[in-house]
Parts: structure tokens; C-alpha cells; sequence
């Protein structure tokens, strides 16, 4: 299920019409679910707000071409999507993943696997330590090909339903439970690794 | 049941997707085998890190600053736009300037390949025969007078080189006098009409311009019935140059100058009175035309000495010259 309810369609046809101001409430309704689907993906803040705000305005520029206002929410992941795949790419060929500013960004270290985060409280200890698996996962999440993280991301980290996540990937949902099964465990041998 | 397909089976049997009979087989596996059981505990602790794992939230400013952008686009949109076809109307614009300049072009082609046509060179050469130009000197004036004319648009551009050559002409005389002298061995003594040809293209344009009226006159001719040949030749060596003049060649018994129009006249009295000196009243027949006072002739003389002043000038401002050949014959 996604996480953020339909936003009406009047709106999306105001956008349609170039109203800015159903643009913004748009924008407003769907930040969060794009920069945080950006960020898993990318690892780093500034290129996922820059990369956010570039899917906004590929939003602005192509609704008008969009058919099935219901479809605005699958169509606007889609989009955000494509435009993750082609930064990593471009990140990729200039070596960012492997650059001290990558490091520097994640501000993680590698160490003993995290004993739990199940019980997060005020206590700054317990809060250092979420924060600390946060960055363990996101640089496990990193470390999985394109396709493994996409599945994660929308499947564990958004709440996206198997439903959504085949429509979005053209696949059925028995594939992309196999699909996500396996990148978990990948996901899970790749954290065991860096813990020790 | 093996590991690895009970393995397979963590996602569906924490998510409680598999039928009561199939999680019946794991469940009474994972009692049996205590790695797969850890593997069960480390994957659902991942599963739960990833569950818990709190929304990251978007940056301050995020709307305003995503509008910013959007209105910069906008500004750059209509410039683009503009941009892309502005090529368009630059081409447009171009368009007939680039047409008159094709068309000259080709006109100037067509002249080019036209006064390149091996049957136009005769008939330049037949204009350069006119003026008899030395058969060794034939071949060099034909490319110089066809590039002449292929050049014509060329020669406002030309002038100061064509006087520098000139100057440089001035200077080598003495070495074109040499030649000159080369060819009317050549010619069996016929005075040269065309001048002997410079290194330079331009130069030798000009040369040729400058002598074919000189050479297009016949030369003068005057007969001196002398006594003392050596000496009347000194003298009229020395008259020549006092009017301005220029030995073409000098001779046992004749001579070969060029002299201005303007000061021809004055210079034939001068020979007179040279002669009449030389011989008294019955030699030379128009001596009492030339009779006149010592200080007339002393004006005259400065006069005549400016003009061959002036005559030094560039090639350029000169007048009209006149071949003279004073033949001197023994009384």
C-alpha cells in the first residue's frame, strides 16, 4: 500500500492546466515519498533533494500527457524511478560511490553488526545506535544491484503492496516476491559481511 | 526438508504467506537445525531494521527553492526557443547576401578560367609583339601581361608595391641598360621596344606599361658630320644627362638616349650649337636658328637643369620620353 493517500483529481487537472499552485500542493503531498525512494537509492542527501526537485519539474512539464489522473501516483514513482536510474548511472561513471565525499556523506562505520534497534527511546544511546544501523542498512542497500534495492526500497522501506510493485515493473507479484526474497537475503549476507 | 529451500521460504514464513502445512515443514526444520534457525533470526532482525527504519525528511525550503528553479526554466525557455531559431533567420538573413556573393564568384570564375584559355594567349602575345619585345624576353612577358589582366581588380591594392619596384627598377638601370645591350645584339641593332623584364610580377607590369609608348615611337635620328668623334660623343653624353636624359647605348660612332619630350627641343639646339662649335657656320645648317644670347641660354640651362631634376622623380610622375640616335660621321 502506498504510503501517501490519492491526491484528488481536480488538483492533478488544475496542474494539467499549468496552475502553479496545484503544482505546489502536489509537490507538498508527494516530497516525502520522492525524496525518501531518492535518498534510499542514491545515499546522500543533496543529490536526492536535487534529483527530487528534478522529478517535480519533469512532473510539471509532462502531466499535461498524462491520461489516467488515477494513475498519477504509480506514474509520478515510475518517473522517479527512471530519474534514479540514469543519476546512478552518471554517479557511477564518476566514481562518486567511491569517493571520500561519498564517505563523508554516509558519516557511517563499519563495525559490529547492530544488536537491535527494536526499542528506540529518548535515551541518546538508543537513538546514536538507530542512527548508526540507518547508515549500516543504507550502505548494505548500496552495496545491492539497481533492481534488489528498487524491490527493497519500495517493498520494505515505502510500503509499497507486491500489487503496485508489479504494475510498476510489469511483472507478477509471485516474481517479485522471489525477486525481493532473494535480494533480502543478499542484502542480509552483505551486512554479515562488512559486520565482521 | 534441506536448508536452502527452507531458506527460500524466510520471506513467505515471516510474512505468514504460506499454507499451515508448509510452515509446518520449516517450522519443525528450523527446530532441528540450529544454523538455519540463526539465519531465520539475523533475517528477521534485517527485515525489522528495514520496517523501522524512519522516513528521512525533506530539507527545509524544498518547494521554494524546486518554484526558484521552475521560474529560472521558464526565464531560459523563451531564450532558448529564440535561440533555436535564430540560426533560422540568421540563415534567412544570410541568404541573399550569400546568393550575390555566389554569384560574383562564379563571374569571377568563369573570367579566370575564360583568360586561362590557351587560345586567349596569342592574342595577348600579339599585343605584346606589337611593341617587339626580345624573343627571349617574349615568353617572360606573356605570363606577366595575362596575370595583368587577371590582376586588374587587384592593382589599386598593388600601387605602392609598383612604386617601391620602381624605385628598385631606378636603382638596377644600369643593369637593364646591360641587357638592353644583350638584346639589340640579339635583334641585329634594332633599338629594344620592350623592355627587359624585373624579377617581380608587378614590377614588370609597370615596366611594360611605362615603355610600350616609349618604344612605340621610332627613334630620332640625327647625323653629326664631325671631326672628332671621341670628344663630340663625351659631350653628348654629357648633354644627355643635362637634360635628363638616359644613354640607352653608347657606340664607337653613334648613340642611343632617351630623352623627355619637354626638354628634346632644347637638347637638339644644344647638339646644333655643339656641332656649329665644333665645325663653325658651314657644317651644320640650322645653326643661325639656334643662335641666341649666353644669358638666355644660362636661363634656359637652369631651366633645363630643373627639368632634369624633375625628370629623377618616380617613374610614375615622368613625362613622355623620345628616343634619340645620334649617329656621328667622320668628316
Amino acid at each position: 500500500m502506498e504510503t501517501s493517500p490519492k491526491i484528488q483529481r481536480e488538483v492533478i487537472e488544475c496542474c494539467k492546466a499549468g496552475d502553479e499552485k496545484a503544482f505546489a500542493e502536489i509537490v507538498l503531498h508527494y516530497q516525502k515519498r520522492v525524496f525518501n525512494i531518492a535518498y534510499r537509492m542514491l545515499g546522500n542527501m543533496e543529490e536526492a533533494k536535487d534529483l527530487a526537485q528534478e522529478v517535480f519539474l519533469t512532473v510539471f512539464e509532462s502531466v499535461k500527457d498524462l491520461r489516467e489522473e488515477f494513475k498519477f501516483g504509480a506514474w509520478l514513482t515510475q518517473i522517479t524511478l527512471n530519474h534514479c536510474r540514469n543519476r546512478w548511472k552518471y554517479l557511477k561513471r564518476r566514481q562518486y560511490f567511491n569517493s571520500d565525499s561519498f564517505e563523508e556523506s554516509m558519516e557511517g562505520e563499519d563495525g559490529d553488526m547492530p544488536s537491535s534497534v527494536a526499542h528506540p527511546s529518548d535515551n541518546p544511546e538508543a537513538l546514536y545506535e538507530k542512527k548508526m544501523i540507518q547508515q549500516f542498512i543504507q550502505k548494505g542497500l548500496l552495496k545491492l544491484k539497481e533492481d534488489q534495492r528498487e524491490l527493497i526500497v519500495l517493498r520494505d522501506l515505502q510500503g509499497f503492496s507486491y500489487e503496485e510493485i508489479g504494475r510498476l515493473f510489469r511483472l507478477p507479484e509471485g516474481t517479485i516476491k522471489s525477486k525481493l526474497h532473494r535480494a533480502r537475503m543478499d542484502l542480509k549476507e552483505i551486512l554479515e559481511r562488512s559486520a565482521h | 526438508m534441506e536448508c536452502e529451500k527452507v531458506r527460500d521460504q524466510f520471506s513467505f514464513l515471516l510474512e505468514k504467506e504460506l499454507d499451515p502445512l508448509e510452515e509446518k515443514i520449516v517450522r519443525e526444520h528450523l527446530v532441528s537445525c540450529p544454523e538455519c534457525q540463526r539465519d531465520l533470526e539475523q533475517f528477521d532482525k534485517i527485515l525489522h531494521w528495514l520496517h523501522c527504519a524512519d522516513p528521512v525528511e525533506v530539507p527545509d525550503g524544498f518547494l521554494s527553492e524546486m518554484l526558484e528553479k521552475m521560474e529560472g526554466q521558464k526565464r531560459k525557455a523563451p531564450m532558448s526557443e529564440r535561440e533555436k531559431w535564430g540560426w533560422f533567420d540568421k540563415a534567412l538573413s544570410l541568404k541573399l547576401p550569400i546568393q550575390a556573393v555566389a554569384m560574383v564568384a562564379v563571374v569571377f570564375l568563369v573570367l579566370y578560367i575564360t583568360k586561362m584559355m590557351p587560345i586567349q594567349i596569342p592574342s595577348i602575345t600579339k599585343n605584346v609583339e606589337q611593341a617587339k619585345p626580345p624573343r627571349s624576353e617574349a615568353k617572360k612577358i606573356e605570363p606577366e601581361i595575362v596575370s595583368k589582366e587577371m590582376k586588374k581588380e587587384k592593382v589599386p591594392e598593388q600601387i605602392p608595391l609598383a612604386v617601391d619596384r620602381l624605385k628598385q627598377i631606378e636603382k638596377d638601370k644600369p643593369i637593364i641598360l646591360e641587357e638592353e645591350k644583350e638584346e639589340k645584339k640579339l635583334d641585329g641593332g634594332v633599338v629594344s621596344k620592350a623592355q627587359p623584364s624585373e624579377p617581380g610580377i608587378v614590377g614588370k607590369v609597370v615596366v611594360a606599361r611605362e615603355r610600350v609608348p616609349l618604344a612605340s615611337k621610332p627613334p630620332q635620328e640625327i647625323i653629326l658630320k664631325v671631326s672628332d668623334q671621341g670628344k663630340i660623343l663625351s659631350q653628348l653624353n654629357e648633354l644627355v644627362k643635362q637634360f635628363g636624359g638616359e644613354i640607352i647605348t653608347s657606340e664607337k660612332n653613334a648613340l642611343l638616349a632617351s630623352l623627355p619630350v619637354s626638354t628634346f627641343s632644347e637638347f637638339e639646339k644644344d647638339v646644333a650649337r655643339l656641332t656649329s662649335f665644333e665645325k663653325g657656320d658651314k657644317i651644320f645648317p640650322r645653326k643661325s636658328a639656334l643662335e641666341s644670347s649666353s644669358a638666355e641660354q644660362g636661363v634656359k640651362r637652369r631651366e633645363i637643369e630643373e627639368k632634369g631634376k624633375e625628370s629623377a622623380r618616380p617613374v610614375t610622375k615622368r613625362e613622355d620620353r623620345i628616343v634619340v640616335r645620334i649617329v656621328l660621321l667622320e668628316e
